[in-house]
């Protein structure tokens, strides 16, 4: 298994991604600035282009007042051309232009016919007799002048009251009125005069009007004359007259939707000469437009706001995409954000755990264990540096292998108990193998092996262990020879002493004096102490060395229990107790190794003899309960001291007031027999007073017994 | 009674004697499994007390070259030694021990109780 470690490159990358993210950043910032920039401008124009349109309109709304009437002029002047012209018929013609009913009452139309100043009383005369309108009884050409042409109003049509009262107005007493005519005379067209105010004329009168005049001739054909030529045959003038507001103003009041939204100023000249404007416009809009009617310039400037639906939206939409370019860029911003700062998690969690691998790399590398983990056929992916020293084989060798290649020196059973527990049980494996290295030798090691269980308990990996025993074993072997040994030869002299001993105590040797028996008693006693000294070493020996063995068969407690009862009895010498047994009778075989039971009950009942007094009664209780056999045995001894109770099954140690009370005792028996129970599948306690008495009671189960 | 003692220590060789002739057995002595083949190629004893641990041949060896003569093949054999691991039981009993006894924990007297027991009741 090799564990790739891309520290270096994921710094780098990490780098990139801030730059990328910082880049993109910037790149969606700049490209939002030239889209809202251009969405501006965009509706910018568009809007200027509108308002355009709209003050375009207005101007021709202007105009089409201003040639309509004009048009009216053509017919009046082709009337007056083409036959007699008089009052009646001069209404008539007015009524049947129909301008009534498109301008009503805003436009007012004059004939002014050229006479000789010698003329005018005939002139008056002759119109006061034809004219049945009431107005023409008082008719009279005014202001008087000296001038040798004069150009009476002679028809008028007007709702105008001061204007009607300019009937019989000389126009040619008014230098406005006489450049028009002259521009129009020398031009053959309809020409536009200056503001004409009717102050001058009618007195009080805040009145003014615009007045476009078109020359009348005698003679249709005058018309494809030059005008030069064409004076000749001037007769007159027809005239219009309109008033600033009217020609102006009309559309405004008029079509209140198209110009609602505009506001404008006409100026002639420097003077303004009409202006329009709602209440309550925000006009952010300005545009100045000439306009030329019929020879005179005016100059409009408009001003505008967008309220229409259209206008409105696009008036909105740098605002709109303003915001949502804003929001892009917040969310963009925001998601970089993020993205870096969960990589930069990322990175550190990787970088921990890259960490964490590499340590336990490191760790498995370093172990003196073998490890070695393999696919679930036991191809090799990976083996630690110890694997070499105890297989004797290089990595490379080992990596793709099976470690059959140091291993399989087993019988098949054991490798089928083996594959069973990793793939059927999948649990771990563990056991003692024997194994050959790569130069021969053989050795002995502890092998576990675990499975390693995937998402649906699928086998992925088997990790094995092993650890080289056959040191420890080599050890084990010599400690026990040794042990053996040693026993031997230490029980050897004793035995002698021993055997001699019983011989002279037994009177073989000749009869002894009472003081003889005594001593020799005495050095009996003290030769078998040392035998049981060297037997209980013996026994933690074998105990620490794992080598006691159980030998269990079923065992008759019963006899067992008596026939330990009755050697402590014999043992007892000059002391006193009593010792009481309480057993079923029906207790059933049990399944226990009986010399090491033997040595439980005799220590335990030992114990209770050395440590009680004198015609003091210790008690054995057995009983049955839920397939253990539990045995009871109590003393109304020394006790155990509260402080000590927690040490007493330790390895050679005493209790204080027991060492107090008999010297002799190696501190191995509590030892001994707690480990013979354990090991037999049972337990034991104990329940203690100081100066009133000990029980231990210990179980030992009935259907089987543990083996070691 | 013929008694075949198979023993190296010298102050156990010297017990036996004593114990042995008190009783009135017909008692030899061998200090090792060598020597106590010999013996058995020319005297047939009624039951051999076989110590284990001895120079030369031991008594495991004594055991088996013994139990490989169709001869001495029904003779008892009573182990007594102090090796009292199971292991040295077992492997004694294995190779045709009758008997196991441990020195250290009886008696001579007791000795020869496990003694009698192994030879068959007849008169002595």
């Amino acid at each position: 298994m090799r564990i790739r470690l891309g520290r270096f490159g994921s710094d780098i990358k990490i780098t990139k991604s801030y730059l990328l993210a910082i880049f993109s950043v910037i790149i969606l910032f700049l490209g939002s600035v030239v889209v809202w920039n251009y969405v501006n401008d965009t509706a910018k124009s568009e809007r200027a282009e509108d308002f355009e349109s709209l003050t375009e309109d207005q101007i021709n709304s202007f105009k089409k007042i201003a040639d309509e009437a004009v048009n009216f002029l053509y017919d009046l002047r082709g009337g007056i051309t083409l036959g007699e012209m008089n009052g009646t018929k001069w209404r008539n013609f007015m009524f049947a232009s129909g301008l009534e009913q498109r301008y009503p009452g805003i436009m007012s139309f004059s004939y002014e016919e050229i006479i000789n100043k010698q003329d005018e009383t005939s002139f008056v005369d002759k119109l006061k007799k034809e004219e049945t309108a009431l107005a023409y009884s008082s008719y009279v050409i005014f202001p008087s002048s000296s001038n040798a042409q004069k150009y009476p109003i002679k028809y008028l049509y007007t709702y105008d009251q001061d204007l009607s009262l300019l009937l019989g107005y000389d126009v040619g007493t008014s230098e406005i009125q006489l450049a028009a005519i002259r521009e129009a005379v020398l031009n053959g067209t309809p020409y536009m005069t200056t503001l004409f105010s009717l102050g001058n004329v009618v007195q009080n009168s805040q009145k003014s009007d615009y007045v476009i005049t078109l020359p009348v001739y005698s003679n249709v054909l005058a018309l494809e004359l030059s005008p030069s030529e064409r004076q000749k045959f001037l007769v007159g003038f027809v005239n219009v007259w309109i008033k600033p507001e009217s020609l102006f103003g009309y559309v405004a009041k008029d079509n209140s939707g198209l110009v609602s939204n505009l506001a404008y100023s006409v100026k002639d000249g420097d003077k303004e000469v009409f202006s329009y404007q709602q209440d309550k416009v925000n006009l952010s809009l300005k545009t100045s437009k000439e306009i030329n009617i019929y020879g005179r310039d005016f100059t409009v400037d408009f001003s505008g706001v967008k309220t229409d639906v259209i206008s409105s939206l696009i008036d909105n939409l740098p605002t709109y995409a303003f915001i949502v370019l804003l929001l892009m860029n917040l969310l963009w911003d925001l998601t970089m954000l993020g993205m870096i700062v969960a990589r930069k998690r990322a990175q550190r969690a990787a970088d921990l755990a890259t960490k964490d691998l590499i340590k336990f790399k490191q760790a498995v590398d370093g172990v003196s264990d073998l490890v070695i983990i393999t696919d679930p056929d036991a191809k090799i992916l990976y083996a630690n540096n110890a694997s070499k020293k105890i297989t004797g084989y290089d990595k490379k060798e080992i990596i793709g292998k099976n470690p059959s290649l140091w291993g399989k020196r087993m019988d098949t059973d054991f490798y089928e108990h083996f594959w069973k527990t990793l793939k059927v049980d999948k649990k771990v494996f563990n056991g003692e193998v024997t194994n050959k290295r790569k130069n021969g030798e053989v050795y002995e090691a502890e092998l576990s092996v675990w499975p390693i269980l995937g998402e649906k308990k699928e086998l992925i990996y088997l990790v094995g262990i092993e650890r080289d025993i056959s040191k420890t074993k080599a050890v084990e072997r010599m400690k026990t020879e040794f042990i053996s040994l040693a026993s031997h030869q230490l029980r050897t002299p004793l035995s002698a002493v021993k055997w001699f001993g019983k011989m002279l105590a037994d009177g073989e040797a000749g009869p002894l004096s009472k003081t003889q028996a005594e001593y020799l008693n005495k050095i009996n006693e003290s030769n078998e102490r040392e035998i049981q000294l060297v037997n209980s070493l013996l026994n933690v020996s074998r105990i620490e060395s794992g080598k006691i063995k159980l030998s269990p068969k079923p065992t008759d407690i019963r006899s067992l229990v008596e026939a330990t009862v009755s050697d402590v009895r014999v043992g007892l010498n000059n002391k006193k107790r009593k010792i009481l047994v309480d057993m079923p009778k029906d207790i059933p075989l049990v399944e226990v190794d009986p010399d090491l039971m033997r040595h439980v009950y005799m220590n335990l009942l030992m114990n209770a003899v050395n440590y009680s007094d004198e015609n003091d009664s210790i008690k054995i209780d057995i009983s049955l309960k839920d397939g253990e056999m539990i045995t009871k045995i109590s003393d109304t001894g020394i006790g155990i001291p509260a402080a000590e109770k927690t040490r007493i099954f330790e390895k050679f140690f005493r209790g204080s007031n027991a060492l107090k009370k008999e010297t002799d005792g190696s501190g191995l028996g509590l030892y001994l027999t707690k480990t013979i129970i354990e090991s037999s599948g049972g337990k034991i306690w104990f329940e203690s007073k100081e100066n009133m008495g000990t029980t231990f009671w210990f179980t030992i189960p009935i259907e089987s017994g543990k083996m070691i | 009674m013929k008694v075949l003692v198979v023993e190296d220590d010298s102050f156990l060789v010297n017990a036996y004697r004593i114990k042995f002739g008190r009783l009135g057995y017909e008692t030899k002595m061998a200090v090792d499994g060598e020597s106590a083949l010999k013996i058995l190629s020319e005297w047939t004893p009624d039951v051999v007390i076989l110590d284990l641990v001895m120079p030369k041949m031991d008594g495991y060896e004594f055991l088996e070259k013994m139990r490989a003569v169709p001869e001495y093949k029904n003779i008892p054999v009573l182990v007594s030694t102090n090796l009292g691991q199971p292991e040295d039981v077992d492997r004694a009993k294995e190779l045709g021990a009758n008997n196991y006894v441990i020195k250290g924990n009886l008696s001579l007297s007791d000795l020869v109780n496990k003694l009698e027991e192994l030879i068959p009741k007849k008169s002595t």
